[in-house]
Formats: C-alpha cells, sequence, structure tokens
C-alpha cells in the first residue's frame, strides 16, 4: 500500500502521541499506586 | 541510579526471595515500565532506524510489532503459570513439577543461554557505542558498563531493577519527545520529510520506501524479527522474574501494557531512520546502524548527541541489569535450590551476581567487538525451540515429558544444521523450528498420552509458598 502525504503525517504523528500518552498512562498509575509492594493483606483471626 | 537503588533498599525489606522476585506484590505499573525499559536496548533504538532506513516506512512497524505480541502470548502464559505455581521465581519453576528434572534441565540450560547471550549483548553494543562515541578504549567502556550495572543490581536486587527501570522508561522517553520533533522541525516538517523521501526514492529508484506493506519486507525482514524475537518474552527469564513479583491481579496488565509501551519507543525512533532517507544519507553511511547520530549530528547542534548518549546508556543500563537478574534467578533457584535442596541466602545471590557479571565482561572483552548481528543469530534459533513445549506443557494434560524433551532438542539440532550447514533463508529455519516442535510436541505425546493434574500442581505449590511465610497474600488472591 503506497502511503500518500496525509497518511505519511498520519503515522508519524500517531507513533509520536502514541509515545507520550503510553508514558503519562503508565506514570500517572505508578504515582497512583505507588513504587512499592501493596500492603499485605491483614490475617484473618484465627488464621 | 546507586542513589535510587539504596533509598529503595533503605524502604523493603530484603531477603533472598525478595532479591529475585521482590515481594511478590508489585503495582503492575511499575513491572509494565521495567519491562519497556528492559526490551528498550541500545540496539532498538539504533536498530529500528535502521530498519526504516533500509526498508522504508514499512519498517517501521515490522521492526515494532513481534515484542509487543510476544508480550501478548506472554500475558497468556503468564496468568496460566501464575495460577498454576504461585511459589515461582524463575522459566524453571513449574517444569520440574510437571515434566521432571530432565525436562527441567534443558529448559533451564537453554534459559541460561540466551540470558547470558542477553546480557553480553548489552556491553558488547554499549562498549562498541561508547568506544566509537567518545574515543575511549573498548575494553575500559565494557568494564565501566559492567560495573555500573552490576554495582546497583547489588544493592536491591529485583527492586533495584524496576524502579530505576520505570526511571530510565521515563528519561528515554522524555529525550524522544524533545529531539525528535526537534529533528521534523529542522527538516521543515514531517511534510517537507514526505516530499524528500519521495524524490530520494526516485533518485535511488527505490519506490517501496513508501509501501507500507512491501512483500520483500515482510518475508525478509518482518519474518525474520517476527520469527526470532516474536515468542521472545516467554525465552526471557526476566520476564518470568515480573511475572512472579507482579501483585496477582496485575499479571495480564503488567504484560500487556509492558510490552505495547515499548512499541512507540521503537516506532518514533525508527522515524529518524526516514530522516536518513529525506537526507540522502543512503549508500554514504559505512553501516545503516549508524543512521540514527548521523541524522542527530548533522541536523542538531553538538550538544545534542549527549542526550541521544544518555538515552542510550541508560537503555543499555536497564537491560543489562534485567537480564543480569534473570541470569542469577536461573542459577540460583534452578540448579542451587532445586538440586540441593538448600534456600540461597542474599549474600550468596550478591556472590553470584558478581561472578556472573565478571564472566560476562571477561567474554566481552576476550572476544573484543564480535559482530553483534552473527550472536543475535546464533541465539535467535534457541527461542522458538522449546516454546510449544512450554505451551502445551502449561495447557495439555496429554503432554509428555520424551514430547517435551525430543521436541526441543531435536528442533534445536535441526536448526543449527539449517542455519549453519545450508543457504536457506533464515526466516525458513524459524518457521521450521515452530512447526517441527508443535508437530514432535503433539504426535509423540499421543502416542502414550500423559494425564497431568494441574490443580494438584496449584495445591503444592500454595503449600510451598505458605511454608515459605507468604502464603496469605499471592496464593489466595482471586486472578
Amino acid at each position: 500500500m503506497m502511503v500518500g502525504e496525509g497518511l505519511f503525517s498520519g503515522i508519524i504523528w500517531f507513533c509520536y502521541i502514541y509515545l507520550i500518552a503510553s508514558c503519562a498512562f503508565l506514570t500517572v498509575n505508578i504515582v497512583k499506586q505507588g513504587f512499592l509492594s501493596k500492603k499485605e493483606e491483614p490475617k484473618k483471626p484465627g488464621a | 541510579m546507586f542513589l535510587i537503588s539504596y533509598i529503595v533498599y533503605k524502604k523493603v525489606k530484603l531477603d533472598s526471595s525478595s532479591f529475585l522476585v521482590a515481594s511478590r506484590g508489585v503495582p503492575w505499573p511499575l513491572v509494565a515500565s521495567s519491562i519497556a525499559a528492559t526490551e528498550l536496548w541500545a540496539g532498538s533504538l539504533l536498530a529500528s532506524a535502521e530498519g526504516v532506513f533500509n526498508w522504508g516506512i514499512g519498517g517501521m512497524w515490522m521492526y515494532a510489532l513481534p515484542t509487543p505480541l510476544s508480550f501478548t502470548i506472554f500475558a497468556v502464559i503468564a496468568h496460566r503459570t501464575r495460577y498454576l505455581a504461585p511459589n515461582g521465581t524463575t522459566i524453571g519453576s513449574w517444569v520440574k513439577t510437571r515434566f521432571g528434572p530432565s525436562t527441567h534441565i534443558i529448559f533451564c540450560v537453554v534459559a541460561l543461554y540466551i540470558m547470558f547471550v542477553f546480557t553480553m549483548f548489552q556491553v558488547i553494543g554499549g562498549a562498541s557505542l561508547f568506544s566509537g562515541m567518545f574515543g575511549i578504549s573498548y575494553t575500559a567502556a565494557a568494564l565501566v558498563i559492567g560495573v555500573v550495572f552490576v554495582g546497583y543490581y547489588l544493592v536491591a536486587g529485583m527492586w533495584s531493577t524496576l524502579v530505576t527501570g520505570f526511571i530510565q522508561y521515563f528519561i528515554v522517553v522524555l529525550v524522544l519527545v524533545i529531539m525528535v520533533p526537534m529533528i521534523y522541525a529542522k527538516m521543515g516538517g514531517v511534510g517537507n520529510i514526505f516530499q524528500m523521501v519521495s524524490e530520494q526514492a526516485v533518485v535511488h529508484e527505490q519506490g517501496n520506501w513508501l509501501n507500507l506493506f512491501r512483500a520483500d519486507g515482510v518475508i525478509n525482514y518482518f519474518l525474520l524479527t517476527f520469527g526470532g524475537w516474536g515468542v521472545i518474552a516467554t525465552m526471557s527469564n526476566y520476564a518470568w522474574q515480573r511475572a512472579y513479583a507482579v501483585e496477582p491481579k496485575g499479571v495480564t496488565k503488567a504484560m500487556l501494557f509492558g510490552g505495547w509501551s515499548w512499541m512507540p519507543m521503537a516506532l518514533v525512533s525508527s522515524s529518524v531512520g526516514l530522516c536518513g532517507i529525506a537526507l540522502g544519507l543512503t549508500g554514504k553511511l559505512a553501516v545503516g546502524t549508524d543512521v540514527f547520530p548521523a541524522v542527530v549530528g548533522q541536523l542538531l547542534p553538538p550538544g545534542a548527541s549527549i542526550f541521544l548518549a544518555v538515552a542510550l546508556l541508560f537503555a543499555i543500563y536497564s537491560t543489562g541489569t534485567s537480564y543480569l537478574g534473570g541470569f542469577t534467578a536461573l542459577l540460583a533457584s534452578d540448579f542451587y535450590e532445586q538440586y540441593t535442596g538448600k534456600k540461597s541466602s542474599l549474600k550468596m545471590l550478591r556472590v553470584l551476581s558478581v561472578v556472573m557479571g565478571v564472566l560476562v565482561v571477561s567474554c566481552v572483552v576476550a572476544l573484543q567487538k564480535v559482530s553483534l548481528l552473527d550472536f543475535m543469530l546464533a541465539c535467535g534459533v534457541f527461542i522458538p525451540t522449546p516454546f510449544f513445549s512450554i505451551v502445551f506443557g502449561l495447557y495439555w494434560k496429554k503432554t509428555t515429558k520424551v514430547a517435551a524433551n525430543v521436541a526441543t532438542v531435536f528442533t534445536l539440532a535441526v536448526a543449527l544444521y539449517m542455519m549453519f550447514l545450508t543457504d536457506l533463508p533464515l526466516w525458513i529455519t524459524y518457521v521450521t523450528c515452530y512447526v517441527l516442535s508443535a508437530l514432535l510436541c503433539v504426535v509423540i505425546s499421543l502416542i502414550k498420552p500423559d494425564n497431568f493434574d494441574y490443580e494438584a500442581m496449584r495445591e503444592k505449590s500454595i503449600k510451598a509458598l505458605e511454608a515459605e511465610g507468604a502464603g496469605d497474600r499471592a496464593a489466595k488472591l482471586n486472578m
């Protein structure tokens, strides 16, 4: 499939936006969930 | 990196288990960013641009697609493995229970070879690059790179690689986000790049440079990258470690987002290859790998090369530490612990990491500038051969030990014969590996089928986890 100017620009900018979006998504989720482990679940009484 | 590792070390409770698989409760986004950082090594930035420089715009997806696909496949496998063997540490954790010692040793030896060669890739790639860029000796560059990534891995093991992996991922993305649009702007914008590529395509009679799905590229480039690396995640012990380190509910998400977050970094850096074509660098470079540094050198101020060097260095460090961790974990968990019955201590793991680091750097220095391509090709056939034995072993109760062993060893022998003693294109060797190993595994298993009890394996694994004192966490959470 030959690429015209519009599709060419679309591909280049899609890749760039995809890069920013994926990094932002992971960063926001890391900040929200924290760097270190989730706390262990408290032991049930009598367990 | 050392400082970050030290801060992490102060915050976590470190023992031999957390040194290898953190706490089995790491948030999935951190694991995903670590996977993206690990998959991105110096070769990814440079080779992705080279692929486009050689194959035109179609080279963008041809290079970038196999890795996320491999993590999509592994997301399914990792979820299943974490369910069946929640106390696992490495690729071999469930194999001994499922098939017995002979298959376990075969799988672990193959995985060990892949981990060792991949750790060497990082040192070879880094040393070649920095000795070329800054004129320092290859041996000195190899030593410095080896000392740094072994050094900060020793501080907090898997925790070091996870947290620094995110920092490295973030910085590489930042460098690309700033540097690549600067290149586009210097060339007069994306529309102008298109015009320049079109003109060069006419000059060099390469109309296919603007063909997104050129047939020769699909056969000679995509099938090669996909055949060799399409299941790389399943054969990388670092990925298995992360499958066991991540919080149980986040196994699939970590693998999927890890692979698919790596993809845009490869895509954006590969677009620099188009700039190389547009600038008329075709035929003017000693090797296509140089296209990224050449474009940066030609268009951006001299200081910009430093940013590229930083991105490359961070890419090498994150990958090198992860693979070193994968290598050490295999030796400690699958050989020492499995066959002596003793638990490895934290001190022993650190000593093992140093020994492995010294071994890797010594091999790199002894071989002196060995061809990366030759190494990659030699490693490539080891990746597809055990794949179907792993898949069938996890999902099909009839799969037998003999089938898994024969499928792996015989296919590997055939693949090595085809690669070194015939002139067949490499993609045919890869396709043969997949088809032959799958066929052997099914046919031999059907001759005298096994009747494996997966739930019994899970119960045994949960009991082992409880004996370690971590039962109320990973095993009992619903996945």
